[in-house]
């Protein structure tokens, strides 16, 4: 018996969609479209929230991600450490997360040529990973240079850099920027520190992330929420440092585009069949 | 009989911590900071147990010469070789920080893209509108889909409201009720085990 | 003195430790309770076991990338407790990959203890509960590589889980196999509507283990939860009210 396509719309193999997937994307990133983009109001309200820094201000970058995340969020880490370093913020990083160090390497390393007047231990400091997840937290609140064992992520001395002048406990930094991609996340670092001591806290997001924490926006203890690649490109656009997220916003939206042709196709498919059964008495064998 | 030691002890320490996190107390609060302390040197340790696990598992395969003994090999001399040149050379140096930028990192950004094809698949098999709730559930999708993306406000500037609007309302609510009746549940679930209700987490060796 | 904002919470755990005590008294006299309704995924457990008999295949129990900090894999233990049992009583192979060192050993102990409860101690093999690594994405890679030569009939995931929460149901289903999932991790939890069977969402995980073992102590635990739920939802509907009338009594309350 002949197979309809509208039939074989309803069980497509997977493989399908795959290649259908790859085929846009090389398209799209290789001949970009050029859609216009517009700063969303949580990318203003945290572009102004570091804008009002007084210069010299600590700014404490929980990089509490791993390699796998990092082309969905460095570009907003990247533009919001240019972004620090244009308003001579001292940014001092450390991590709950293993590889939370390597990734705030990675992003002194993008950062750091931008800047030559910048130096390592005076402007921005890297503390590297601590075990203990949500505990880790606690002792910041209690003692910082403690918590850390008094050295930085390379196993120097922390009490030699500059930048560390004034920082006790992690209270006394003015603003934190968490690049959040689970647990230990954004929800410890409120929990423990931002809420308890009042610290304001700008959260960089995967876009999976963004629904389970808009619930702390609403009830303001957050300032705003840079979610994925898309937050990325809008920072970028509105700090004016160019980077890489901007050229990848149009392969996505073309990527979430083919997916919703997928779906539709197959309602289609879904639909067609329902109608066969039910013109054939439910007992027909279609597909 | 082996078994009330270790609840006692999980009873002891449950209360003491509960107690110490609510009271302020300057005798109390102390016991939190050495119980937290204790849970990081455990957890320090017990990472060579994992590395236990791993060397058994694949220096199994390796001695039986089982099939694709090559790639259990390769993971010990790599967990090894890369282990030996941390402590060596530090997390600083040259062939470390190289390996790591020019290996491991390409290879895990590799593996989550491919979340791409694999919600592209999973999204044509779940959004079907077999009924009215799936048929609002397939709606919201697309819409936030769309609007999420620089495409949606380049067909219409009400996608991306739309689009919010689902992210800030429909979608908090649901969460919130999620979160509240989970942590509701945890709390639950913490005082069986403090009462030692529940043990059947625990060995009886 | 209590903490400030420690006030509510520590009315709620009194409140609800007493609750427990009480209903398991009553429990354990043989007194009325109140009776609790059925959870599909967790009947589905025999399915997949079963499942796995038939077809002479594994069932992978992956239990989640929280660490013992998690209540999320305390919830997953017991369940792992009661697949084992069944698995052993069945003479089916169940394999164990962990992705947190701490969860290991733990996880080693449940299983082979659940082995030796069924007496089968030695079926058990110590080398199906292995650590594959601390890397999720290295950890998921590894489970679907296990997944694919092993030709699981059934994946069961259960705890916390992360991005990685697609990969594996998907790799599951591309495998064939029969998928339950249960998980509080909020985000997480589309994901496994959308590619498993049978999916636990949020609470339920932490009832899971009362629910397959049934006895009455630990359903006075269920009713508890139940109980707390609704005051919740109470304290929820009041503060709206309380709050749209300009009242923040409550929310002052809340916050001592």
């Amino acid at each position: 018996m002949e197979v309809s396509i509208f039939t074989k719309l309803d069980s497509l193999d997977r493989r399908w969609i795959f290649a259908f997937q790859a085929l846009v994307f090389c398209i799209v990133i290789l001949n970009p479209v050029g859609l216009a983009l517009n700063v969303g109001d949580q990318v203003r309200t945290a572009f102004e929230a570091i804008e009002s820094l007084p210069e010299g201000s600590i700014v404490w970058f929980a990089t509490d991600y791993q390699a796998a995340n990092a082309a969905e969020l460095e570009p907003a880490a990247i533009a919001i450490f240019k972004h620090c370093m244009q308003k001579n913020l001292r940014v001092i990083s450390g991590s709950t997360w293993p590889e939370g160090g390597a990734m705030m390497s990675r992003l002194i390393n993008y950062v750091a040529p931008e800047f030559p007047d910048k130096e390592y231990g005076v402007d921005y400091l890297n503390l590297g990973y601590r075990p203990g997840g949500q505990v880790w937290l606690q002792q910041l609140t209690d003692d910082l240079p403690a918590a850390v064992g008094g050295i930085d992520h390379f196993g120097d001395p922390i009490s030699a850099y500059p930048i560390m002048e004034g920082l006790e406990v992690i209270q006394d930094v003015a603003m934190i920027i968490g690049i959040h991609v689970g647990t230990p996340g954004t929800p410890e670092y409120i929990r423990v520190i931002t809420d308890p001591h009042n610290v304001p806290m700008i959260t960089v997001l995967p876009a999976v992330s963004v629904a389970v924490t808009m619930p702390y926006l609403a009830s303001g203890q957050l300032v705003s929420i840079v979610a994925s690649l898309r937050g990325g490109a809008e920072y970028e656009l509105i700090s004016g440092f160019s980077g890489t997220a901007m050229t990848g916003m149009d392969s996505q939206s073309f990527m979430n585009l083919t997916i919703v042709i997928f779906v539709i196709l197959g309602n289609i498919g879904f639909f067609y069949n329902k109608y066969k059964e039910g013109s054939s008495g439910g007992g027909g064998d279609n597909v | 009989m082996k078994r009330e030691g270790p609840i006692a002890l999980l009873m002891i320490s449950g209360v003491l911590y509960i107690v110490s996190v609510m009271l302020a107390s300057p005798v109390m609060e102390p016991v939190a900071a050495t119980l937290d302390d204790w849970y990081k040197i455990v957890v320090g340790f017990i990472n060579l147990v994992g590395i236990i696990s791993l060397t058994q598992v694949n220096g199994r395969a390796v001695l039986r010469k089982s099939s694709g003994w090559f790639y259990n090999a390769l993971l010990i001399v790599v967990l090894y070789g890369y282990i030996i040149l941390g402590l060596v050379g530090g997390v600083g140096n040259v062939a470390f920080t190289r390996i790591y930028d020019n290996i491991l990192t390409p290879i895990l950004m590799t593996i989550f893209s491919t979340l791409t094809f694999w919600i592209g698949s999973a999204a044509y098999r779940a959004f079907r509108a077999k009924n009215l709730d799936a048929a609002i559930l397939l709606v919201a999708g697309i819409v936030v889909m769309i609007g999420r993306v620089t495409l949606g406000s380049a067909i219409s500037p009400a996608i991306p409201k739309a689009a919010e609007w689902i992210l800030n309302f429909p979608t908090v609510a649901g969460m919130r009720a999620i979160e509240m009746g989970a942590a509701i549940g945890g709390i639950v679930l913490a005082l069986r085990m403090i009462t030692g209700l529940e043990r059947s987490f625990m060995s009886n060796d | 003195m209590i903490k400030e904002g420690m006030l509510l919470t520590f009315i709620l755990e009194v409140l609800m430790g007493i609750a427990l005590l009480v209903l398991v008294s009553r429990a354990r006299a043989g007194k009325k309770i109140p009776v609790i309704h059925e959870i599909a995924g967790l009947t589905a457990l025999q399915e997949a076991v079963g499942r796995a008999t038939e077809m002479g295949t594994p069932i992978m129990f992956v239990p989640g990338k929280g660490d013992l900090a998690d209540a999320q894999t305390y919830a997953a233990l017991p369940v792992l407790d009661y697949v084992a049992k069944s698995c052993a009583e069945y003479d089916t192979r169940i394999i164990v990959p962990t992705g947190v060192a701490v969860v290991h050993p733990v996880a080693d102990a449940v299983t082979r203890q659940a082995f030796q409860a069924a007496g089968k101690g030695d079926s058990y093999r110590e080398t199906d509960v292995r650590f594959i690594n601390e890397q999720n994405w290295a950890w998921a890679a590894g489970i679907t590589g296990i997944m694919e030569r092993e030709k699981v009939a059934a994946q069961i995931l259960f705890g916390a889980f992360w991005a990685e929460s697609l990969f594996l149901a998907e790799s599951g289903n591309r495998a064939g196999a029969m998928q339950i999932a249960g998980t509080a991790s909020t985000s997480q939890i589309p994901f496994f509507v959308a590619a498993c069977d049978y999916t636990l969402i949020g609470q339920e995980i932490f009832a899971a283990s009362a629910y397959l073992n049934p006895e009455p102590s630990t359903t006075g635990g269920l009713v508890v939860q139940d109980w707390g739920k609704m005051l919740g939802l109470a304290l929820v509907i009041l503060g709206a009210i309380l709050a749209t009338f300009g009242n923040n009594t409550l929310a002052e309350f809340m916050l001592k």
